[in-house]
């Protein structure tokens, strides 16, 4: 793989040159600190502009354009990592070497600097019409959060922790927030996000990275200077007596979600040891700590797995099963966490997570998405590249995964209770 | 072995049947890391009632998906997870209506990887306490399915639609049903469906094909299999008419949501086989209410709907389509849908797009090693095999061959399901 950076000025650009996939995939991304106001205003903004724009009038104008670029995808994603808010524009197409057509490279490469330069707007407001399509849209969205039973116990597993945290915070906002936002106010937001936004462009392919460069060059003018870079961690507070909180639920099973705060890890540990313990953990599937105790020796539940949030120092816990089990459920998890500390772990455990996880590593250099996903933090963050990071996961001694269980501490334990009726008969 | 050619996407895929009867193919991507093997065993959750010599036999619901949790134990002690696990390879399977599949995805050693899923899928090691264990975590499972909205809507419009189909029943069984199934249960099946005959072996990504064929061939060649008695599974007869018209349920949902579905029997498309059907009714479908289509702008621009989704399914001898429309306005949106059921059309200008935009996503499907070896899954489970020719194929529809294909499709058979947020 070759990586390039080419520097715009106002923005960046970062090539990935590959032979391994017959598409070329581009993000266009825009940065910023996560503040709680802005999320639904970004979010609801970054929907909008994939919808319509000045020269495709309607949803369907821009999805027939799309065929005719042989089935291109675009679409705008919102993401919160830390204290990093990104609003993303991605744009997927197939390699010009497989296409019989000369202007197709040109056409395609400009396609989302045509409709983001273009937004649907008339006397600095965005259409009405398609402003209210999308608003309903996220209303709905924000709406069937609470139809998955183990996203909303950790949502609220989260807000119970600290409202004020952003690990707390939703993406798409509060319904009222969203609700709040008018076509004027998100025309404004649209001219904030380009003004005070640092902003990247990143392409993975295999065609003449000049060429595509060139393009996006000549598509896209941003006359903003660089900003200073976001700063990505969350210091969520640490508790001295975890927070026990118990709400009933409409569903069958009970959600248990337990939250710990990683303590005092540095850099590399963050990069390195704390997803092999975690493996062990509790993310590795069938052979981890967790799924070994609740699933296989006491029959508790379907799945267990505990989330690692690096940006926000926070290890997240979850299981769903039956109201009766909460109890004997909890204990496991903090016998496990126990045992991690005390170092009841095989050598070959150790060993064979190390083994796993530069595995996947591996399997993430097949993958286009893998690849960016990485490179992408590795430009945000100094984040090693995939290669790289195989290496530094083989370094990880017994001590470092020992040390990064001793760093956890329990913040908060959230139980969503299963309906009356949700216990075995 | 045999190398087959497929036309126009510059792709081959390696095939041998073995003298047991196991069909392999393979497809080798050189410059990737990842191989990824999956035996399918054609054995699904529908399979409950089944014919051998001559006695009809019945198990509870649910055995399939119980056998494919308790297939991963290979003896007192181990499970299959723990030789993928030493090798680092990832080890998971599923299991549908049609089907139970095993998997296994690696970097490394795809030989022996491929070797231990074929082993331990073949493996006979139950127990009546491996049975019993089972039961609680299956249960959660099921629950688990209770509380996703979309798999209860699924389901109870599948059992609004079918009479008699089992479609209608969840994969999993019920809790109740987990709990009736017995050691004796999983024999039978496992006995007579888990045979050579009726399994096939995918492998795709970067390994070596020869190799592996003779490693395959050797490791079955040493074992020995009973005859293979053909189990047939028994389909009882359906009715032309769907089972409920019209229900309103109250369930764990936040915004109201209507599903609509279409139940046309297979007979009415005479001269099409199922790929055409499929072929036929994505056009179709798409040109009407696809992303593309004046009908689902119009829906969205005067908020009528928010959101609108389909899907077209072969079930035994019937074509059903699934409409899921989220929309307050229940009866505007059923009157606006009749009308334009009634009037189903497609122009020459979509028709040509749409074509060239499906005949692209050919080309890209062939780069992803999961997906390749999901596709080849998915056309012998269609189609009986793998077919070489499909863009060309595609390329043969011409426009005349849809306004044709409108003709038989009768859409008055309807079954309408609304489902509305818990109080």
């Amino acid at each position: 793989m070759e990586y390039k950076k080419y520097d715009c000025d106002s923005y960046n650009i970062h090539t990935i040159k590959t032979d391994k996939f017959k598409t070329i995939r581009m993000e266009i991304i825009f940065r910023r600190e996560v503040k709680k106001e802005e999320l639904p205003l970004f979010t609801f903004l970054s929907d909008i502009l994939t919808d319509c724009s000045k020269d495709f009038q309607r949803r369907k104008d821009m999805a027939i354009r799309l065929e005719e670029l042989y089935k291109s995808i675009f679409y705008g994603v919102t993401n919160k990592t830390g204290n990093l808010y990104t609003i993303s524009f991605i744009f997927e197409f197939i390699d010009p070497e497989y296409i019989n057509d000369s202007d197709y490279l040109k056409e395609a490469v400009s396609f989302p600097f045509k409709v983001i330069n273009n937004p649907k707007v008339k006397n600095k407001e965005f259409d009405l019409t398609n402003f209210n399509i999308i608003r309903k849209r996220l209303l709905e969205e924000i709406e069937s959060l609470k139809e998955s039973s183990d996203r909303l116990a950790i949502i609220k597993a989260l807000e119970k922790m600290d409202n004020t945290s952003p690990s707390s915070f939703k993406v798409f906002g509060e319904r009222e927030e969203v609700l709040n936002i008018t076509p004027h106010t998100l025309y404004e937001a649209y001219l904030e996000l380009l003004k005070t936004s640092n902003c990247d462009i990143f392409v993975i392919g295999n065609y003449k990275m000049d060429e595509i460069v060139k393009i996006i060059k000549d598509s896209y003018i941003n006359r903003v200077i660089k900003i200073n870079k976001p700063k990505l961690i969350v210091n969520n507070k640490l508790r001295k007596k975890p927070l026990v909180v118990k709400e009933k639920s409409n569903f069958v099973q009970s959600t248990l979600v337990m939250v710990y705060n990683i303590k005092d890890l540095t850099k590399e540990m963050r990069n390195s040891a704390f997803y092999v313990f975690n493996y062990i953990f509790g993310s590795g599937g069938i052979t981890s700590k967790l799924y070994e105790s609740l699933r296989s020796k006491n029959s508790l539940c379907y799945a267990v797995r505990s989330l690692y949030l690096k940006y926000d120092e926070l290890l997240v816990i979850e299981v769903s099963l039956d109201k009766k089990n909460v109890g004997t459920a909890r204990k496991l998890i903090e016998k496990a966490v126990s045992e991690m500390v005390k170092g009841k772990f095989l050598d070959t455990t150790l060993e064979d997570a190390k083994k796993n996880l530069a595995v996947s590593l591996k399997m993430s250099s097949d993958n286009n998405v893998s690849i960016l996903s990485n490179y992408i933090f590795h430009v945000f963050d100094n984040v090693p590249l995939l290669e790289e990071r195989s290496a530094l996961i083989q370094k990880v001694k017994r001590e470092d995964v020992i040390k990064c269980a001793k760093n956890l501490s329990l913040n908060t334990v959230y139980i969503q209770d299963a309906t009356d009726n949700g216990g075995e008969e | 072995m045999k190398e087959i050619n497929l036309k126009g996407l510059n792709e081959t895929i390696y095939y041998e049947k073995l003298s047991n009867g196991l069909k392999v193919y393979m497809w080798v991507k050189k410059d990737v890391n990842t191989f990824y093997g999956t035996l399918s065993v054609k054995y699904g959750s529908i399979f409950n009632k089944f014919l051998m010599n001559g006695k009809t036999y019945e198990v509870p619901k649910g055995v399939a998906h119980f056998l494919e949790h308790i297939k991963f134990n290979e003896s007192k002690d181990t499970t299959a997870h723990d030789f993928f696990f030493k090798m680092g390879s990832d080890s998971n399977a599923f299991t549908t209506f049609n089907y139970t599949n095993y998997q296994v995805l690696g970097t490394s050693n795809a030989k022996d990887n491929v070797i231990h899923l074929v082993d331990f899928v073949q493996n006979d090691y139950f127990t009546k306490s491996i049975v019993k264990n089972e039961k609680g975590i299956i249960v959660e499972e099921a629950k688990m399915g209770e509380d996703d909205p979309y798999t209860v809507m699924l389901f109870k419009h599948l059992d609004n639609i079918f009479n008699e189909y089992p479609y209608k029943d969840l994969i999993t069984g019920s809790a109740k049903d987990v709990k009736k199934i017995t050691l004796e249960d999983i024999k039978l099946v496992f006995n007579n469906f888990y045979h050579p005959e009726n399994m096939f072996l995918v492998v795709t990504g970067n390994f070596n094909p020869y190799e592996l064929m003779d490693a395959l061939k050797e490791n079955q060649n040493n074992k020995k299999f009973p005859k293979y008695l053909n189990p047939e599974r028994i389909i009882p007869k359906e009715s032309k008419k769907v089972r409920v018209e019209y229900e309103e349920v109250n369930i764990n949902v936040t915004n109201k949501k209507i599903k609509v579905g279409i139940k046309i029997p297979k007979s009415n498309f005479k001269g099409y086989d199922d790929l055409h059907i499929r072929i036929m009714m994505s056009l179709i479908l798409k040109a009407n209410f696809g992303v593309t289509s004046d009908f689902r702008d119009y829906l969205l621009e005067k908020e009528i709907i928010s959101d609108l989704s389909y899907t077209c399914d072969i079930f035994d001898d019937y074509v059903t389509l699934m409409f899921t429309i989220d929309s307050e306005l229940k009866e505007e949106v059923l009157e606006l849908f009749k009308d334009k059921l009634n009037h189903l059309e497609i122009d020459e200008k979509t028709f040509t797009r749409t074509k060239n935009a499906n005949i692209a996503t050919l080309i890209l499907d062939y780069e992803d090693v999961e997906g390749v070896n999901s596709l080849i899954q998915r056309e012998i489970l269609s189609y009986g095999d793998i077919i070489p020719n499909l863009k060309e194929i595609y390329e043969n529809i011409i426009y005349k061959d849809t306004k044709e294909f409108l003709k038989h499709l009768d859409t008055k058979e309807q079954s309408v399901l609304v489902l509305k947020p818990l109080d």
